[in-house]
Parts: structure tokens; sequence; C-alpha cells
């Protein structure tokens, strides 16, 4: 918790400070002693809230990506709302009891909404309006669930408890759709497809890459021993939302023409990939798969879109066709943006495929093959469109003059933390392995 | 593991990096670096052997992975010590002579860099405790082969010749592989001794441990060029004579009777040591025959390398090791002898390969002339020289074993007795009678004393020497006592024959040459001419099968299912994907309404799964 009370008091005071140019460093030495409060295992117990060695790595490397954010962030009002994002994050993974955990869900939704609401033209009000209009319905949702949950006789201060009437496990099912809003699992999805796409990259970064994988983690923490209980029920219903989601997700992105759009279905597809764990929750490999996942995607998809915002000098309006000759332009940003496309397709040695790896090494541990060989099916159709961007990057030849920016140097340091990332996880597993939830 | 081993593994490689990089900045000093580390090697290989009690061995890990460990040790014993000394002497005498025969060659530093890189090979190949690292020795070498054969790739030849040789050796080289494989999952061990010792117990099932040990031997056909995969050895012959002499004469070819004494008592377990036999008389027949008739000396020499080599697998067929390695011994050293008296005449007769244009160099080589004769007189089985002994025992062996006596050991005796007709033939053509090129006679001039005659000198030496230590020679590598075979007036029949066979020579190549022209003028020894000098149209015939059977029948059938089946396929996927696309396009609507109707109707949906599923 000392880390929350950390980033919580700098963001405070980033509202005070934001005109100063400091900004920028202090956040970043207050993320590096936030991660040596956590590695020091120096906290403060609070009734509610709870950490593991999982939680506390995953914690880490949140704050290394949100350090990669804030180097690239140009504008202060952003770094103050991603230092409230974090602060929420940590709430969010540590919570142990259903009443911490919805509410520190919508203080970072609440965030979120504050987050993009830094409109500058129509484009992106219409990505703000739709994710906050589809958020506001998730968050009733679930809040419905809860009420069920309450009629019922649970408390909410307490976890889930393991026995329950069927008006309750509806409730919790409820209260499981609201949240799959955030991770856009199919039907939840479609704010995500556009609003990722038409906010500033930088803002869909934080969004698509960091606070859903902290979603994702915590709601596996808070909801895998009721999945578990209930397996009967939650394997058929969530493996069907895993196949639909990736599926979807992957042939929406397919024909594309938009590198935004593509983005943003690759994410979704990447749900669908992360809920696989939640299907496979009987095998003990899910919850390494999991955080194998959720470690990778947060790495690749952050690096993905900054640099997208940093190409595109903060529209993010390119389409496949101005990424053309890129690679004479700027070698080093073509070889980031290949690398981290390659991770997300699951080449080997480098994050993403072992993330996919033991997925679906969990998933054919519970003995579901076809769901399996889905998602193989879905990781093969996926190489599709990233190996098209990267050869539009590498094999095209520019048309006329292109719209690319070039990427500044301090962004470039920001891609090589991620990238560091992506490597480091894709070589050495073992970090990972290791902990337990 | 003890220090000189380390460097003797090691210093090849790296000597070869070494000798490369100072050799591409001045010229000279690649020959020097080269000839120094081959000493090197010597001395230490003498050392150690001077220093061995007991079969050095040493576990080391390549790596391990999971619970799969790759094994990479060291196993020295009697038999991996003479073929160290073997290839390393025999190495350091070839470099010794390459000074004057490769002096005119502008890329010194790759040939020594090669030649130190295969000795590096070898080395690895006796050395190593586990089939695995034999495999890599195996394969350095075969790359080493290539590089050497097709040294001068400028010239289409050679390098066909070079391509000719990787591509017949890797086809044994394949079944290696598979072997290794069969072997690490049925036995969980790569380990030769240790399954030498698994097979004499009878723990590995007999018919795995059958197909390895074929597997194995058509590996080792494809190295040491027995039928049908010899035609490489013939064409190999386009490299540098010095690299014959060391790699297609002497060190590499014996690695495929190497590998089978090696696993000998896998081999006698699994019973396939006839098939062995059986194979290499078949080749030992057809290498003599087609020696008798080549116009190319180093022709001659290649088909009764493979024709010796045949000898030596026969002598492990009839299940006797110490014959077998013995001869492989001597053979390895009257071989390189030749190779290189041969080397020393090409290079005197400004690189003239065909026999028909030399002839009475008797007076102008002196030195070669004699060395030479030496060699072909051990190579014929004459006594008192080493190879006279081997070959007695070869024969013996096979007369003796039940289940090679009989058409194995006719063939066998066949082809060990015209080794007299084509060695003194090839003898005779170049050193006696008249000159039949008299320009080139002229202008032969005699090589130089210390870099080209002394190295002949020293084998001419070792083979007639041997002769004498044959019985010691035999213990040392079987580690048992030595029972000489005996077959009852065996002697007297050979010598009868190779004196026959000699005068016969001697008559129709020096007195009556004029007789000899008129019978080949025949029309049946004409077509028997033809046949043998083609080595019997196998390497034809391996074409006309390659070419009918694999690349018109089996790869054209192949490649209309690849274009009309998988591509029709591939293209199919576009088409599909591109309409799931549109069709999916649908669910997808810009209206934030349309939106939140769907989260409402995914979720009433889902909460009615959950509610049926729940009350009923």
């Amino acid at each position: 918790m000392s880390a929350f009370v950390l980033l919580f008091a700098l963001a405070i005071v980033s509202l005070v400070i934001h005109k100063l140019s400091i900004l920028k460093s202090i956040s970043i030495v207050t993320l590096i002693a936030s991660s040596a409060l956590v590695l020091l295992h120096f906290s403060t117990p609070l009734s509610g809230f709870t950490s593991s060695a999982a939680i506390e790595l995953f914690q880490v490397l949140l704050f290394t990506v949100i350090s990669a954010v804030i180097i690239s962030e140009d504008e202060h009002i952003n770094i103050t709302q991603t230092l409230f994002i974090t602060a929420a994050s940590v709430l969010l993974l540590e919570s142990s009891t259903l009443l911490t955990f919805i509410i520190s869900f919508e203080a970072l939704s609440i965030i979120s909404f504050v987050l993009v609401s830094n409109i500058k033209n129509a484009k992106q009000a219409e990505g703000a309006i739709k994710m906050f209009i589809s958020g506001s319905i998730a968050t009733a949702i679930i809040v419905l669930g809860l009420s069920m949950y309450l009629l019922e006789g649970h408390s909410l201060n307490a976890l889930i408890d393991a026995k329950m009437s069927n008006f309750a496990i509806v409730g919790i099912w409820i209260i499981m759709m609201g949240l799959f809003y955030k991770l856009t699992i199919v039907p939840m999805h479609s704010w995500a497809a556009d609003t990722y796409a038409q906010i500033k990259p930088s803002l869909a970064a934080t969004l698509s890459g960091v606070v859903k994988t902290v979603v994702v983690v915590a709601t596996f923490k808070i909801f895998s021993p009721f999945i578990l209980n209930n397996i009967t029920l939650s394997m058929p219903i969530l493996a069907l939302l895993a196949l639909v989601t990736m599926t979807l997700g992957n042939f929406l992105a397919l024909w594309q023409k938009s590198v935004g759009k593509i983005l943003s279905y690759s994410s979704i597809a990447h749900a669908g990939y992360m809920l696989l764990a939640f299907v496979a929750i009987q095998s003990k490999y899910a919850s390494t798969a999991l955080l194998y996942m959720a470690v990778a995607y947060i790495f690749m998809q952050t690096s993905l879109f900054l640099l997208l915002d940093k190409l595109s000098d903060g529209r993010g309006d390119l389409s496949l066709d101005n990424l053309k000759g890129l690679y004479s332009k700027d070698k080093f940003a073509s070889l980031i943006f290949s690398i981290e496309l390659f991770s997300l397709a699951g080449i080997p040695l480098l994050a993403g495929f072992l993330g996919k790896a033991i997925l679906v090494y969990a998933v054919v541990d519970v003995n579901l093959i076809f769901l399996a060989l889905f998602t193989l099916l879905n990781s093969a159709l996926s190489v599709g469109y990233y190996a098209w961007i990267i050869k539009h990057i590498y094999f095209d030849k520019a048309e006329g003059k292109n719209k690319i920016s070039r990427v500044s140097n301090t962004a470039l340091i920001s891609q090589l933390i991620l990238l560091s990332g992506t490597l480091y996880f894709g070589l050495f597993a073992y970090n990972i392995f290791e902990v337990a939830f | 593991m003890n220090i000189p081993i380390i460097i003797l593994i090691f210093l090849p490689f790296i000597g070869s990096v070494f000798t490369f990089i100072v050799g591409k900045i001045y010229k000279k000093s690649a020959f020097i670096c080269a000839y120094i580390i081959s000493i090197i090697l010597f001395s230490l290989t003498v050392y150690i052997c001077i220093s061995f009690t007991q079969a050095l061995s040493f576990d080391l890990e390549w790596f391990s992975f999971g619970n799969i460990t790759l094994p990479f040790g060291i196993y020295i014993d009697e038999l991996s010590l003479v073929m160290l000394l073997i290839a390393t002497g025999l190495g350091a005498l070839d470099i010794h002579f390459s000074h004057d025969y490769m002096a005119d060659e502008r890329d010194q530093a790759r040939y020594y860099s090669k030649v130190l890189f295969f000795i590096g090979g070898m080395i690895l190949l006796v050395s190593a405790k586990e089939m695995l690292g034999l495999f890599v020795g195996w394969e350095f070498m075969g790359l080493a082969s290539y590089l050497l054969i097709s040294f001068w790739h400028q010239n289409s030849s050679p390098a066909d010749a070079g391509v000719s040789a990787f591509l017949y050796t890797k086809f044994g080289d394949i079944f290696l592989f598979a072997s290794l494989g069969i072997i690490f999952y049925t036995t969980g061990t790569l380990d030769m001794i240790k399954l030498n010792e698994l097979s004499s117990s009878g723990e590995i099932n007999s018919q795995v441990a059958y197909v390895v040990s074929i597997f194995i031997f058509i590996a080792a056909i494809g190295k040491s060029g027995q039928f049908p995969l010899f035609p490489w050895l013939m064409r190999a012959m386009e490299g540098p004579t010095t690299v014959s002499a060391l790699i297609h004469g002497a060190t590499m070819v014996n690695s495929g009777i190497y590998i089978v004494a090696r696993m000998f008592d896998f081999y006698v377990a699994a019973e396939a040591l006839v098939v062995v036999a059986a194979v290499a008389s078949l080749s030992a027949f057809i290498g003599a025959t087609s020696a008798l008739v080549q116009n190319e000396m180093k022709k001659v020499l290649a088909y009764s390398t493979m024709s010796h080599l045949s000898l030596a697998f026969i002598g492990l067929g009839a299940g006797s090791l110490a014959a077998g390695m013995t001869h492989l011994i001597n053979h390895a050293i009257f071989k390189a002898l030749l190779f290189l008296g041969a080397g020393a005449v090409i290079l005197s007769a400004h690189h003239v390969k065909d026999l028909w244009r030399l002839g009475g160099l008797k007076n102008r080589l002196i030195l070669v002339s004699i060395f030479m004769g030496m060699g072909v007189l051990s190579l014929s089985g004459i006594p008192i020289f080493s190879g006279f002994y081997s070959k007695d025992a070869i024969i013996a062996s096979t007369l003796l074993n039940p289940e090679t006596h009989g058409l194995i050991s006719t063939l066998t005796i066949i082809a060990a007795l015209l080794s007299i007709a084509y060695a003194g033939r090839l003898w005779t053509l170049i050193f006696v009678g008249k000159p039949r090129d008299e320009e080139l006679h002229v202008s032969i001039k005699a090589p130089s004393k210390f870099w080209i005659s002394l190295p002949l000198g020293v084998m001419a030496t070792l083979t007639l020497a041997l002769g004498v230590f044959q019985k010691e020679l035999a213990e040392f590598i079987t580690a048992e006592k030595y029972h000489e075979l005996h077959v009852n007036g065996l002697f007297t029949f050979m010598m009868g024959v190779i004196l026959v066979l000699g005068l016969i020579i001697y008559y129709f190549y020096v007195r009556r040459t004029d007789l000899r022209d008129k019978i080949s003028a025949q029309p049946l020894m004409k077509s028997i001419h033809q046949i043998l000098f083609n080595g019997y149209y196998i390497e034809m015939m391996i074409n006309w099968f390659a070419k009918s059977i694999i690349v018109n029948a089996v790869a054209k059938s192949i490649n209309w299912v690849e274009k009309n089946i998988v591509d029709a396929f591939i293209n199919g996927v576009v088409t599909v994907t591109h309409l799931s696309f549109t069709f999916l396009k649908h669910t997808h609507s810009a209206k934030v309404s349309n939106q939140s109707g769907a989260m409402m109707l995914g979720l009433m949906m889902i909460v009615a799964t959950v509610l049926i599923r729940s009350f009923l």
C-alpha cells in the first residue's frame, strides 16, 4: 500500500506543479521509488488489500511501463492523469475483497474517462464519448450484479462466497460481464475498436496496454475461485466468449487500412487469448500463463501505440499506405515496430510467443484440444496482418511525400525500455515461472 | 580433463582460423603456421601414446534441456590412438609435402586452414565418446572434404566434383543421423562403449540393433566410397593430390571403417557383419577390376582405395577386428605414399596425369620410383611388406568363417590378387619402358629431396617396418592375444598367382606392347574395357534413377499436388477470410446506441444461459 500512498501523493502534488518542467523527472524518480518499496515489501497493511509475489512482480513491471509512457508523453496534464491511473491500478491489483475491487475498478474507470477527455478534435471527442457511454452502462451492469449478490445476504467486504444460491451466481456473472467491458470481451468490445483508434494513441497506449492488463490480472485474482467453483458452467461460456473474441478481433483486423484500427482489433483478439487462462483455470499453468501473457502484452501493446503516437505526431490517423518507406526514413523505429509486431504475432524468442505458448499449453492441459487448435489457427491468421504491416514498412517504396514524423530521442529511450522488456521475457522465462499468485 | 587432449581437440580449429588470418596478411606464413601446428598435434599424439596406460574417458555435457541431456564426452583408447597417430602423422607429412606441391598456389591461406580444419574434424571423430561427437566430427570432415575437393572452384569440374562428393556422402549421413535418433530413443544413451556392452548383454532389441547397424553401415558406405556410393571418390580426384592423399586415401575414407570397428561388439550382437562383408566384397571386386583399365594415375589409385577399404571392411565383416584394423592402418600408410608419389610425378611432369603420356621416368625420378615401388609391393601383398600380412589375415579369416566362406571369400581373393595387376601396371607405365611423350619427358626434373622425397621415404620405411610389427599392432588395437589365422596352402597359392600376374604385366606392358594393343582391339575386350572403365556404369545408373524416378516421377507429382491442391487451398483461405471480414464487419456499427444495444443483448443472452443452466 505504501506504493499507492506515494503515487497518490505525487499525483496530488503534480496538480500543483504541472506547469513546471521537472514534473517528468519527479514522476520517474517516484515510480522507481515505488518499485523499490514494492520490492522491499515495505507495505502498510490495510484491510481489504493483500499482495503476493506475482502481484509484486507485476507492479514493478507496471511501474516500468508507466515510466516509459511518461518519458514519451509531452503533455503534463496527461502525465498527471497517468499517475492517478497508476495509483488506482496499485489499489486494484492489491484489492482482495469484492468491495475494494469494485471501488478501485470504478476509480480506474473514472480516471480513464478524465484521461481521454483531453480532447483536441471531433474524432477524439467521438472516441471519448463512446467510451464514456459504454463505461456508464458497464458500471450500471456491475451495480445490478452487486445488488443481486447483496440481496441474497452475502457480504461485500469479503471474498466471493463459495456457496451461493443461483440468484447470486447470476449476480456474479453480471458483475463479470460488466468487467468484460474493460477487458474488451465480445459483446462488450465494440467501444474499444473505435475509441482506441480515435483518441490520441499515447492515451490508447495507457488504456489498452496498461489499464486493460491491470484489470485482467486483478479480475483473475478475485474471480478465479468463483470460476473454479462453477467450472461446469463457466468453462463452456468463457471458452465460447474467448473463441468469439479472438476470432472476431483477428478477422476484423485482417482487412483494415488504418494502423490504429488494426492495433485496436489486435488488442481485442489478445483479450480473447487472455480469457483462455480463465477457461483453463483447472490447469496449474493457468495463473502462470495469464501472468506471462499480461507481462508480454503490457510491453508490446504499449510500445506499439506509443510508437504510433510519435510516428503520427499524436493524431493516430496513419494508414498502411503512410507507413510505406518508413524503413528508409527511420531504421530504428522500423526495427522496434517490427519486433513488437512479431512479438504480438507470437514469433519465438520474443515475449509474445512464450505467453501464447504457455496459454495454449494450459488449454491443452485441461483437454480442450479443439480450443487450443482454434487458438493456434487464430494466431496463424493474425500473422497475416502483422506481417502485412511489416511488409509496408520494409518492402514498399514511399509514394510522394509521406506524413510520418521522426521519432524523437526521448521517445526512443522509452521504446528501448519497452523493447528490452519484450526481449527479456522472450528469453528468460524463469522470473515469471517462479512466482505464485 | 588433461591438457594435451584439450589442446589436441581445440588447436586444429583455432589454428585453422589463425592460419587463415595470418596467411591473408603474409602469404608464406600460412605454410609455416600450419606446419608448426601439425607438428605440435603429432607430438601431442605421440606424447599421449607414450603416457598411455588405460583408456582415457571424460564425460562432458553439451547442453541439457529439461530431463534430456546431450553428452559430448571424450574417449581415447587404443583404437582411437592408432587413428589419431595416422591422422596427425600423415597430416604433418602431407603438409610438409604441400610446401612444394602447392607452392604455385596463390590462395595458400585458404588451403592450409582447410587442411587443419579437416585434421580437427578427424581428431574429434576418433576421440568422441558419444555418437553425437562422432557425428559432429563426421560432418566437419565432410565439409572439409567438400571444400578441399572444390579447392580450385574457379574451374567447373572440381566444383561439380565437390558438390557430387557432398551429395553422395550426405545421402549416407542422413542414415547416420537417423540411427542416432533411433538409438537415443530406444536406449537413452549415445555412448558407444556402453552401447557395445548393452548389445553384448542382449539388452537392446536385436531388430532395432540390426536396423541401426545397417543405417550406420550405409553412412560408412557413403564416407568410405563403397558400392554403390563410390562415384564421388573417383571424381574427388579433381582436388589437389595432397588432399587426395590425406583425405581420400588415408584418413577420411577410413572413418567408415572406424565407426564399424568402434561399434564392433554392437555389430556382432546385431548379426550385421555378414551384410558388411557381402557389400564390401562386391565393392572390392568392382574397385579392383575397374582399377585395371584406368588411364589416369589418380583414378587407378582411387579405385584401388575403394577396393582396399573394402578389404578392411571384409576383415571386420568376417569377424576379425584385428585383420580389418591392421589392414586399415597399413593401407593408410602405403596409400598415402602412393598418392604422394603420384603427386611427385604430377608435379615433375607439369600436371600430366595421363598414364599414356608418361613412361620411362625411372631414370629421372629415381627416388620417387623406388619409394613408389615399395608402396606398390606393399599394396600388392608381397611378403615382408606390411600389406602382405593384413591382406593374408583377411583372406584367411573369410575362408575360416563359415558365413563368408564361398562367394564372399572368392571375390575377396580375386580383388586381393588383382591388386598386383593394377599396381604393377601403374608403376610399369609410369617408370619403365620407353617415354611416350618425348617433349614432356625432356622437361621433367627431379623434385626437391627434402620437401618431396623425404615424406615419401618416411612412409616407405614405415610400410616396410610395420611388416615386422604386425602382431604387436594387432594386439595393441584389440587388447587381446593375437591368434594368427592359418589356412594350408594359401600362401603358396597367393604367391603363385601373384608371380603369374606379375609376369603377365611384364610381358604385355614391357616386352610385347604390340600384342597388348592387338588384344585390346577385339570387340569383346573393348566392351569389357568400357564397362570396367566406367566403373560398371554405377554413376550413370544412380543419375538415371535420381533423374527419372525421383525428379520426374516423385518430385513432379508432389509439385502438382503443391500447385493444384495446397496452393489452391491457400488462395481459398484468402477468399474465405475476406468473405468472413465483410460478414463480420456488419457486427460492428459505429453508432454508440447500437453498441450499447449489443452489450445489453449479449448480457441478456449470457444471463439467460446461466439462469437456464442453473435452474434446470
